[in-house]
């Protein structure tokens, strides 16, 4: 866990980008518990500084409305923007990264995190979807930081490019199909 | 006490509801004290502690202060709070004793009991003293008051439950200060009976709570119990608690669903899922909507009442509290969850009906939020209502889908029915919002009677919300909503107010790179393109959907065939050129020049292969492709130059474009990166430098807006550069993917060329590039016209013929038929021309063109006037020709120097056989070449008729290897004297070995010399005898050598020189004779050399005997004997000498001149007796020798052997073997 806050905290710094995440989850066969979740989700993320939100990584499952959640997620940068700017006012020690509920659609959630170096998660979940709460989603969040973390570590990686690792995609897609 | 008089106080659900408070005992003294009562117990607040660990609140209390009856009083089981009387009073003003006994004493007995059945602890007696009636009955109870009696009779242990209030209607300090007394006491009571009586309710609340999974247990009961601690709550003025109650509720209610939508049902909950019948919104004017209130009391609310009404409680509070931010937020949030909700209960919901609900709500609650609120704070919180309308405005649209308002023909019957059914359930419009213009039920109504209503409701809706988000800065969901209206003028056939959304939010996502937004977005441009008919950017939209990744292969493939399918619909009217960016059409990946350097002479032939990659689905036919060339006059010849070439030239003349990022990162990634270089100024007149710098090059490219990634949708961007020169190819089918296109230029004017633009066309639409970047260059250059003459072989012969290359580059010049090259040449030098010789003219790509012209140079006259200074060694005479050559383009002659060597090297020697002469000529090839030799002649030119020149030699034809040698003999005979010199010529025709016969007659080869004084004088004879007594010579024994010279012939002029002597007619002549065995085979023992005075006359002999001994044995050759002239040292010659010479005269010399002998005659061509005569004019101050030229003395016994046998004693036998 030191070692997670510690990349987190240092390897991050000198680069500013979005990075939204959404995060569909879909179906719900059990509600007590998140192990039974079957989520199905789309991500985005995104990198650039402040005001280049284009995406880094985009992912939905399923694939079909994939358009709508597009436009959503890129919607909801407005607010990510809003909420950055208002914590720069006001907790720019505090270090808390996640901006929460972006804004509540008729059908979907959307959360929002967003790294010291402005890159900016998103994730879209269905509202149905009643067992992820908001811990639930912040360690999501985190565990998406922890993994965008090693990315940005890979040398090989270029700052601003799509994220294209097997290993970042992996943890998504663990985190949007079923782990029952 | 008269109950009837004040009748059970309804519970009315407002604001003014205070805590019930009873009076009993003197209604009149309450009357006359209750203004100032009700007007100061609110006053001062009073610390509430709480239960529960709450938090104390500094509280304001006020109270309903009504007559006591026994039925305010809650019966068991009762669980009405607002109702609950907190509090008992009893009044009294007595001071008599008299009257206590008798009256209130029972009085107040009777309320006790009354209190007591039903176990309410809280109650206080309030005694008022009056002065002024005390002071009557001072003397009645001097010491025991009423109040001590009272305390005594009621209040055991519990003093303090009777209070005194002095003069109350007195403005007294007294009573100032009793009245402080008993309101704090009053106030405390209170407090106490609110924490003792709301703990209770709450336990048992909880209690109730508790049971709720019990099969009979009703949320709606449960709701009315809470509710009620709501209702106190907020009577206490405590909204922030009450609002509490009804978030719990809120959220038991919502856990209910969700653990229903789980699967957990439980039964009350089915009661919530009755068929939606009624949707008419949140109703938010009223404190309190006692009609929902009902349904919900009497079981019978649906999930929309439950809900509508709980929000609007908590709205209600929310607003008390100076939140309407929240309310809205809430509400935001209520209206997605009972979406939500009724979709988890499987409610059956008339399809808009819920839309409906939500637009109603939406508006309501912003009027409700704009009703408590001014402008301005409306104005800066827009963050918080904007959802609403957004919401709001969707709804509306969805609706006006529903039912048929969006399309153009209006609604249909079906569309209509749908309409009434939804307006039926909004039910009729509330009495509360009657008389408002701008209801939301009114507004509703209106935009779903008409096409225009909805039209002008949604237009106003719209707008509102766009420049809400906009003013606050969400442009993203402003472009997001303008889309939606976008795609309603698209319905209502209004593409031209369609358009500007559209291009709005488009600009957005490119300059985010967002994909797929961008994808969708220009489908629906180009429709908008294609009914707005622009064709230009329709087509251009067009051409970048069908070079979309993002599109299926279907949809590529239609905007590629609406392209293709527009420019073969404006085939027949030319004319109209309709310019379109390229970039979306075909990509230009790499560019290869032919030659790789780029740079051709003037006329020279580039190519240029140019990689484009299509991006089409579909292979497209382009009628034309061509690149714009710009062109500039070359400034500086640097540029042509190697070093320049080196360092600006790929290697491979391959220049490679960046991919053009795909419609992706188009803000980030695409920029290029930074191209810098050095600039340095030197000052022209010391050259010191006074300027450096760097220049960014592509600062165009990098400081470009970033906006202007938009730009590349407006087609007006790409102008069509009409320039002079282009690269053309017609008819090019490109096929999706990359394609090779070349094109060749024939290059005209010298100067360098940009490459600026690159288009394509398909009928009339040119697909433009109109920058290529980097730049790509390619340099014509010219040049002076050359001629060159070199022989075809590595080096030209004197003698033969041989080719030479004419090459003439003609630079700038250009050829034209009967052009001529005017060649002026020496005699010596001939030149041949064959007639079927004809210039060639070759064309080298890498070397500018040169016409190359062969001709037949002719021989020159081998001997010729050589050089005598020639060069030692082998190597072969030269002599240089010049050739003068008047060439079409010059006014000048060109003159050029031909170098011939000389292919023989002949040297001639005088052999001598007594007094038989021959002459020796030794014709040696120098060259690489074989030479035939023949008809070899040797003439005397001194035309003396007695002397002969005889040939020996047998073959008339000779062939002469390269680096070989041919001697040729003639003896020479005379019948008289012949003259001291003979001057010969020979000659010797060649022709070269390899080639067949030539038909020119060449030349012979021939060499002129001299031969001097090649007459025999004497005869040297050497014998070598054994020692007598013996038979043979022996080693190491000594033999007699003998010597003889023999005068030959009389006195003749060769002999006229100063060895001369003439003593009375009588000539002799000195000569020194010299025994020299080089070999060392033989020892001379004791003199070896000596001067004899020779007689000159015929057969005068001179004998000298010598004595050697043999060192080895076999058949040794004799010792050399040498004879020379010895003259006198008075010579007249010695003036001349120098030091040098001096030395040299030795007899070591002498040995040298012998030795050289053959060398110096074959150094020296002709001559060379004189030569070797001459170098022994180089007298001393001593008697000088000079050797006998070689025709003079002849050694007779040269060659001859003797045999030498070993001495029997040696013992060492030495074999030499050879």
């Amino acid at each position: 866990m030191a070692l997670q806050r510690w990349r987190s905290e240092t390897s991050l710094d000198g680069f500013r980008g979005s990075l939204p995440v959404p995060l569909r989850l879909q179906e719900l066969e059990c509600w007590e518990t998140a192990s039974m979740m079957r989520p199905g989700g789309g991500h985005v993320l995104g990198w650039g500084p402040a005001q280049k939100n284009y995406p880094l990584y985009i992912r939905s499952v399923p694939t079909e409305n994939e358009l709508k959640f597009h436009y959503m997620v890129h919607t909801s940068l407005d607010v990510v923007d809003e909420k950055i700017s208002a914590m720069g006012k006001a907790l720019v020690d505090q270090r808390e990264l996640y901006l929460g509920l972006l804004y509540p659609t008729e059908d979907y959630k959307v959360y929002g995190y967003v790294t010291n170096s402005k890159v900016k998660f998103v994730m879209v979940v269905d509202s149905s979807n009643t067992a992820l709460r908001d811990n639930e989603i912040r360690s999501m969040f985190r565990k998406l930081h922890n993994s965008y973390t090693d990315v940005m570590c890979n040398p090989f990686y270029n700052p601003g490019d799509r994220i294209q690792s097997r290993a970042f995609d992996g943890m998504v897609t663990s985190m949007m199909i079923p782990v029952c | 006490m008269d109950a009837s008089e004040e009748p059970v106080p309804p519970v009315i659900y407002t604001m003014e509801n205070k805590p019930i408070v009873t009076c009993a005992g003197d209604q009149n003294l309450f009357t006359s004290i209750y203004p100032t009562l009700s007007q100061q117990l609110p006053r001062e607040p009073m610390e509430w502690r709480r239960s529960y660990g709450r938090a104390p609140k500094m509280i304001h209390l006020e109270s309903n202060f009504v007559q006591f009856k026994e039925e305010l009083l809650p019966k068991e089981g009762n669980k009405a709070l607002l109702t609950f009387p907190f509090l008992h009073i009893y009044w009294t003003e007595c001071c008599d004793t008299e009257v206590y006994k008798a009256t209130v004493k029972d009085d107040l007995t009777k309320w006790q009991n009354v209190l007591k059945a039903h176990s309410s602890v809280d109650w206080l007696i309030v005694v008022v003293e009056n002065d002024a009636k005390k002071k009557n009955k001072t003397n009645i109870l001097p010491r025991t008051s009423i109040v001590d009696k009272i305390r005594n009779d009621f209040c055991n242990k519990q003093s303090d439950r009777c209070v005194v209030l002095s003069d109350p209607l007195k403005d007294s300090s007294r009573t100032q200060e009793s009245w402080n007394a008993f309101l704090t006491k009053l106030r405390t009571l209170l407090l106490m009976s609110f924490t003792k009586n709301l703990g209770k309710f709450e336990d048992d609340m909880r209690t109730l709570r508790e049971k709720r999974t019990e099969p009979g247990w009703s949320f709606c009961d449960y709701f009315m119990v809470q509710e009620e601690l709501a209702f106190v709550f907020e009577m206490l003025q405590q909204f922030e608690d009450a609002l509490v109650q009804y978030d719990e509720l809120d959220a038991l209610f919502s856990q209910y669903v969700v653990n229903f939508g789980a699967g957990d049902g439980a039964n009350w909950l089915t009661f919530f899922c009755q068929p939606v019948k009624s949707w008419n919104g949140l109703i938010l004017r009223k404190p309190i909507d006692m009609e929902k209130r009902g349904l919900i009391q009497r079981q019978e609310a649906t999930l929309l009442d439950l809900r509508s009404y709980l929000f609007s409680r908590q709205c209600t509070l929310l607003l008390f509290l100076q939140r309407p931010w929240e309310v809205a937020q809430r509400a935001l949030e209520l209206l997605h969850s009972c979406v939500q909700e009724l979709k988890l209960l499987e409610v059956s919901v008339p399809p808009g009906a819920l839309d409906c609900w939500v637009f109603l709500s939406c508006l309501e609650v912003l009027q409700r939020i704009e009703g408590c609120c001014d402008r301005a704070q409306i104005d800066s919180n827009i963050a918080h209502t904007v959802g609403l309308w957004s919401y709001a405005t969707e709804k509306l649209k969805s609706l006006g889908y529903l039912c048929g308002l969006v399309s153009e023909q209006g609604p249909n019957s079906e569309d209509l029915n749908r309409t009434v059914d939804l307006l039926a359930g909004l039910g009729a419009e509330r009495p509360e919002t009657a008389n408002t213009a701008q209801s939301p039920y009114k507004k509703l109504k209106e935009a779903l009677s008409s096409v225009e209503a909805f039209e002008k409701h949604y237009l106003d809706l719209s707008h509102a919300t766009i420049e809400m988000y906009t003013s606050i800065g969400r442009i993203r969901s402003a472009k997001f909503v303008g889309k939606d209206l976008a795609e309603f003028y698209m319905r209502k056939k209004s593409p031209q107010k369609a358009e500007i959304y559209l291009q709005g939010a488009l600009k957005n996502y490119l300059a985010e790179g967002w994909a797929l937004p961008i994808t969708h977005t220009r489908k629906q441009l180009a429709e908008c393109q294609k009914h707005l008919g622009q064709i230009e950017n329709y087509l251009q939209t067009s051409s970048l959907l069908a070079s979309d990744q993002h599109l299926t292969e279907n949809e590529r493939e239609y905007f590629c065939r609406e392209i293709l399918s527009f420019a073969n619909r404006q085939a027949d009217s030319p004319g109209h050129k309709i310019v379109l960016p390229m970039h979306s059409f075909a990509q230009l990946r790499d560019l290869r020049f032919t030659p790789p350097n780029a740079v051709v002479h003037v006329g020279g032939v580039l190519s240029v292969e140019v990689t484009v990659c299509s991006q089409m689905p579909v292979p497209v036919l382009a009628e034309q492709i061509a690149v714009s060339v710009h062109f500039s006059v070359e400034k500086d010849s640097y540029r042509k130059t190697a070093e320049w070439l080196a360092k600006h030239k790929t290697a491979n003349g391959v220049v490679s474009f960046p991919a053009e990022t795909s419609p992706f990162p188009t803000s980030q990634n695409s920029l290029p990166a930074l191209e810098l270089c050095e600039v340095f100024e030197r000052s022209p007149s010391d050259s010191s430098l006074h300027t450096t710098g760097i220049i960014c090059k592509n600062v165009h490219m990098l400081l470009r807006k970033q906006e202007s990634g938009a730009s590349l949708e407006a087609p007006s961007g790409a102008a069509l550069e009409a320039g002079a020169h282009m690269l053309k190819r017609t008819a090019v089918t490109l096929e999706p993917g990359p394609n090779a296109i070349t094109f060749r230029t024939q290059a005209k004017e010298p100067g360098t060329y940009t490459l600026r633009q690159l288009c394509a066309s398909v009928g009339p639409v040119w697909f433009v590039l109109p920058h290529i970047y980097p730049l790509v260059q390619y340099d014509v250059y010219s040049q002076e016209p050359q001629l060159h003459v070199e022989p075809l072989a590595d080096s030209l012969l004197a003698g033969i013929p041989q080719k030479v290359k004419f090459t003439v580059t003609t630079g700038h010049y250009t050829v034209k038929n009967g052009d001529s090259l005017q060649l002026s040449n020496v005699e010596a030098m001939l030149i041949l021309c064959h007639e079927e010789n004809r210039a060639v003219i070759y064309s080298n790509m890498r070397a500018p063109a040169t016409g190359g012209e062969s001709t037949m140079l002719g021989m020159t006259e081998p001997h010729g006037k050589h050089k005598d200074t020639q060069k030692a060694g082998h190597c072969m005479a030269t002599m240089d020709h010049k050739v003068s050559i008047d060439c079409p383009w010059s006014i000048y002659s060109t003159v050029i120097s031909l170098t011939f060597s000389m292919p023989f090297r002949t040297t001639h020697s005088l052999l001598s056989s007594g007094t038989r002469k021959y002459v020796q000529v030794c014709v040696q090839n120098l060259s690489e070449l074989d030479f035939q030799l023949s008809d070899s002649h040797l003439v005397d030119t001194g035309d003396s008729t007695d002397l002969r020149l005889i040939p020996l030699n047998t073959e008339s034809e000779q062939r002469i290897h390269s680096k070989q040698a041919v001697f040729f003999v003639w003896e020479l005979k005379w019948t008289r004297e012949p003259p001291p010199s003979l001057h010969c010529r020979f000659s010797i025709g060649f022709s070269p070995a390899s080639e067949e016969r030539l038909s020119v007659p060449l030349k012979p080869y021939t060499y002129e010399f001299q031969v001097d004084n090649f007459l025999t004088l004497y005869t040297v004879r050497a014998e070598i005898s054994p020692p007598p007594g013996t038979e043979l010579c022996k080693t190491g024994s000594l033999c007699s050598l003998e010597v003889s010279v023999t005068r030959l012939s009389d006195l003749s002029e060769v002999d006229k020189d100063e060895a001369l002597t003439e003593c009375d007619d009588y000539f002799s002549t000195k000569l020194m004779y010299e025994v020299v065995d080089n070999s060392s085979n033989w020892a001379v023992c004791g003199k070896s050399s000596g001067v004899i005075s020779m007689p000159v006359a015929a057969r005068a002999t001179h004998r000298v005997h010598m004595e050697v001994m043999p060192l080895f044995a076999g058949y040794l050759p004799l010792p050399d004997v040498r004879l020379f002239k010895y003259l006198p040292h008075h010579s007249a010659h010695s003036s001349q000498l120098d030091a040098d010479s001096w030395i040299e005269n030795d007899s070591l010399s002498v040995d040298k001149h012998v030795d050289d002998q053959l060398d110096s005659g074959s150094v020296q061509s002709r001559g060379s007796t004189r030569s070797v005569a001459s170098s022994e004019h180089k007298g001393l101050p001593m008697p000088r020798l000079r050797a006998l030229p070689p025709g003079q003395a002849f050694n007779a016994s040269a060659g001859t052997q003797v045999l030498v046998i070993p001495s029997q004693d040696d013992h060492v036998l030495e074999v030499s073997v050879t």
